[in-house]
């Protein structure tokens, strides 16, 4: 697998009639890992939604081209929630998205393998629990090895262990797959913990406020002080940050 | 009553042994039965207290007979055959356009606003007031019966395969649309399986209906069946016919409702509500 | 287990078995309507009338009933009978007392266990025959091998055609019997979807003069009467009122017997036919004899009882004779004649 680059330039979008997004500036190149913040209803998700082609553009630019010269550039979507089609088994959910041809199911299995399902491939997706159901649901995303993975809120539903072990699955995955990653996340830890640059998405309709680059060495630390100091930046761009014991935090405007 | 019952806050009551696990199975076992058992000693008493005479509801060992009777002589059989005969023709009849109207309809407005007015005028027509309709449009022959049941069938698998699909979730759909699904493999992949449980409810609505037109037909203009059996018992003064007659309705419709859901709890697996987790729990 | 659990449930349940199960095995105790205990008063007196029933016509059309009855501040009603089968329904249902069948159809139902008893005889009709269609194909009862007839189960006209069939070494399972009421009969043969039909006057009349209908196969020497009947407990209850209404329907005779052209228009204007269809079934097929059930009926009856057992249209070691003497009561009848006679 091999990434692909992302550009929107300028990009508007509206949704029933409303702006939701406004000159919109965006940039992946292939293999990075782009976190997006925001808000709750900000445009996050139609971000997201724009570059899958699951939503067109009034106007401006849209560009998703594969590094390695491909025509089409795949794209895969894990949701906030799993969204596995409940009257087919876990590996048939998997299979379903799959390229055809003969390996398919094989194919299949050994990606169940990689996110630690493997065993599960008959489960009906009622009994897995939130966490395993979203595993499958990446899974279900790398199977068609894609260049771009979208990532839409998508350990928001499960508890923190879980969300923790599922955000290690999905580096692990991301640098064994160099595909070029997106992740929308309400939580500014995650995004600076995972990703390699962090867009600050604000306003009504909706503008880049701020870029932020991450530029530590992985494997990172939780507990690395450089990455609590990002995390005040990033939540300083957010708006006002609420009063700590005695000490008020500056608010940074870049 | 000894020391280890004291708990703290209070007393324990003394716990009986194991007996009680085996009432609660036992009683578990019975509780269907017990009202049948129940109606039966009614049927008993008002015969023996003379509350209905033998002639209005005969007693259970006359109607046992009379259907042993039946059985043997191949009556029962040649009228049962003929009642399944009908009911399956024209259920298939009614219930296969009733699932593909009724997918068409839920999946495209244009065809739903095409169809839809007319079928739910015909809905509000009160059912059996379509049997002097039908005998007088196709005469009295096996037709206007088929037909009818037809009829009865189709609105209820109609109604349900078309709410069932517009009930699909959206977030489904996005899945596959999000996965390059095309319109074709959206329809068959995710609206058809997901709609599933709704057309399953309507088919067997469908049945239960399809098996009171039956009836409604037989009592009018038949030669055989099991309704003609119980206009014939009426007609002879022949009221332990009449029972037969019911309760050989009932069974059958009670058990081909019963193969439907088998059916239906087989192809429903995979869904996640009470119903399935009850099944699992012994 | 929340205030009334699975326990309480099963409890009531277990209840309810018990008192169904235990009631059913107590010792029975005495009948509702002990036959020595005083009669209750009878408020309402019901009583079919039927278009095979001339005389109950007039009978309705005069009030004498009302008449008759209103001393005693007993209301009268009528209830229309379609055929032999729905008056056994409503005389063994309760909801007439004095119901109007053809003889055939009172054994029928005695002998399936109803206990009616047969007190008066309305009248000697030839009101049955096999019809078809006058270009139809089948000129004899052998011609309706596996075709279709409709006919009424539980009447004369059905009595007949088995009767028919039997006399031409058939039975009701060579043909197709379709079950309808007498008019819906005649409709059914008049729009060919049916080839025959088992028929009952006064449609026979109608369909004769109206589409020219053939009565392929008559037998005036087969009736059975037209009984009227009584349930054997309502007999035991009121002899006296059974009496007073027999007393009534002899009036009706007579009258009937004077008056044949008024006759002729009662039946026309109460079942909807021409007078001519009226007249040809007063006057071709219908009499008034003696009314008093007695050896008569017994006799004819007797003569069914052969073609009864073969179709097994009654349970298998009935004992049809006994039936038939159980059934005519010739009591009541001999009584009002006797007493009119007197007069």
């Amino acid at each position: 697998m091999t990434g692909a680059t992302i550009r929107l330039s300028r990009t508007c979008v509206n949704l029933g009639g409303h702006p939701v997004l406004r000159d919109l500036y965006f940039e992946a190149g292939p293999g990075e890992f782009v976190a997006v913040v925001g808000p709750s209803g900000v445009g996050k998700s139609t971000l997201l939604r724009v570059i899958a082609r699951l939503v067109e553009p009034e106007a401006g630019e849209v560009v998703v081209r594969p590094a390695n010269g491909g025509l089409q550039a795949r794209v895969a979507f894990v949701f906030q929630e799993p969204r596995l089609l409940p009257w087919l088994r876990v590996l048939d959910n998997v299979a379903i998205v799959a390229p055809a041809g003969p390996d398919r199911m094989e194919r299949a299995r050994r990606v169940l393998a990689a996110v630690g399902l493997g065993g599960w491939e008959r489960a009906w997706p009622r009994q897995l629990s939130g966490g395993m159901a979203q595993r499958a649901a990446l899974a279900r995303a790398l199977v068609t090895e894609p260049h771009v993975l979208l990532l839409d809120e998508p350990f928001s539903a499960v508890d923190a262990l879980t969300r923790m072990r599922l955000q290690e699955h999905v580096l692990g995955l991301w640098a064994e797959g160099g595909f070029t990653a997106v992740l929308v996340t309400h939580d500014v830890d995650e995004a600076v913990y995972l990703a390699d640059r962090v867009y600050v998405l604000m306003g009504r309709p909706a503008t880049v406020a701020a870029e932020f680059s991450v530029r530590l060495p992985r494997p990172r630390l939780r507990e690395d002080p450089a990455l609590g100091r990002l995390r005040r930046e990033v939540l300083g761009a957010l708006g006002p940050v609420p009063l700590t014991a005695g000490r008020p935090d500056g608010n940074l405007l870049v | 009553m000894a020391v280890g019952d004291l708990k703290a806050g209070g007393f324990q009551k003394a716990r009986p042994a194991r007996p009680r696990k085996f009432i609660r199975l036992g009683l578990g076992a019975a509780l269907p039965w017990l009202l049948p058992a129940g109606l039966l000693g009614l049927w008993v008493l008002s015969l023996d207290r003379g509350w209905v005479q033998p002639y209005q509801l005969p007693a259970p060992p006359t109607v046992v007979s009379t259907f042993i009777d039946l059985l043997s002589r191949g009556e029962l059989i040649r009228h049962l055959g003929a009642t399944l005969n009908r009911l399956l023709a024209g259920y298939l009849l009614g219930a296969a356009p009733g699932v593909l109207l009724g997918l068409l309809a839920g999946s495209s407005v244009g065809f739903r606003r095409f169809l839809d007015p007319t079928v739910q005028g015909l809905r509000a027509v009160p059912s059996l007031a379509w049997v002097p309709l039908f005998l007088l449009w196709f005469g009295i022959g096996e037709q206007a019966r088929v037909y009818l049941i037809g009829l009865g069938a189709f609105l209820p698998v109609y109604l349900n395969t078309m709410a069932a699909v517009g009930s699909v979730d959206r977030k489904l759909i996005e899945v596959a649309r999000a996965y390059g699904f095309g319109r074709l493999k959206v329809l068959f992949r995710v609206i058809l399986p997901g709609s599933t449980p709704g057309v399953l409810t309507g088919l067997r609505s469908g049945l239960s209906l399809a098996w009171m037109f039956v009836v409604a037909a037989e009592l009018i203009a038949a030669s055989n069946g099991l309704g003609f059996m119980l206009v014939e018992g009426q007609s002879t003064m022949r009221p332990d016919r009449v029972l037969v007659s019911l309760f050989t309705f009932a069974v059958l419709g009670r058990g081909s409702d019963t193969l439907l859901a088998a059916l239906e709890r087989r192809l429903l697996v995979w869904r996640d509500t009470l119903a399935t987790t009850q099944e699992e729990r012994p | 287990m929340g205030p009334f659990g699975r326990r309480d449930f099963l409890k009531v349940a277990a209840g309810l078995v018990g008192v169904g199960f235990g009631a059913a095995c107590a010792p029975a105790g005495a009948p509702v309507s002990a036959p020595g205990a005083g009669p209750r008063r009878l408020d309402v007196l019901r009583l079919d009338y039927a278009y095979y029933n001339p005389v109950s016509l007039v009978m309705r059309r005069k009030g004498w009933l009302e008449e008759e009855f209103a001393r005693d501040g007993i209301k009268v009603e009528w209830v229309l009978s379609l055929g032999s089968n729905k008056a056994n329904e409503f005389t063994a249902s309760g909801t007439v007392h004095f119901g109007s069948t053809a003889g055939s159809a009172a054994l029928l139902a005695r002998a399936n266990g109803v206990p009616l008893k047969t007190v008066w005889l309305y009248s000697q009709p030839e009101w049955t025959a096999l019809v078809t269609l006058k270009d139809s194909p089948i000129r004899q009862v052998a011609d309706l091998r596996g075709r279709r007839v409709a006919a009424t189960r539980g009447t004369d006209p059905w009595f007949f055609l088995l009767r028919a069939l039997d006399s031409a070494g058939l039975s009701q399972r060579d043909v197709e019997i379709v079950q309808l009421q007498h008019p819906d009969g005649e409709q059914a043969l008049l729009q060919g979807q049916v080839d025959a039909w088992a028929g009952l006057d006064p449609y026979m009349a109608h369909a004769e003069l109206v589409a020219g209908a053939r009565l392929f196969f008559r037998r005036p020497g087969w009736n059975t009467y037209g009984t009227l009947n009584v349930l054997e407990s309502f007999l035991n209850q009121y002899p006296d009122i059974v009496e007073r209404v027999l007393t009534v329907y002899e009036r009706g005779r007579a009258w009937a017997r004077q008056n044949p052209e008024e006759l002729i228009t009662i039946l026309a204007e109460e079942s909807k036919v021409s007078p001519e269809v009226a007249r040809k079934v007063l006057t071709e097929r219908t009499a008034f004899p003696e009314p008093v059930p007695g050896d008569q009926l017994k006799t004819v009856l007797r003569e069914i009882v052969p073609l009864i057992q073969k179709e097994q249209l009654v349970p298998a070691g009935v004992d049809l004779k006994a039936a038939i003497e159980a059934l005519v009561e010739s009591g009541p009848a001999r009584q009002v004649l006797s007493r009119s006679a007197s007069r």
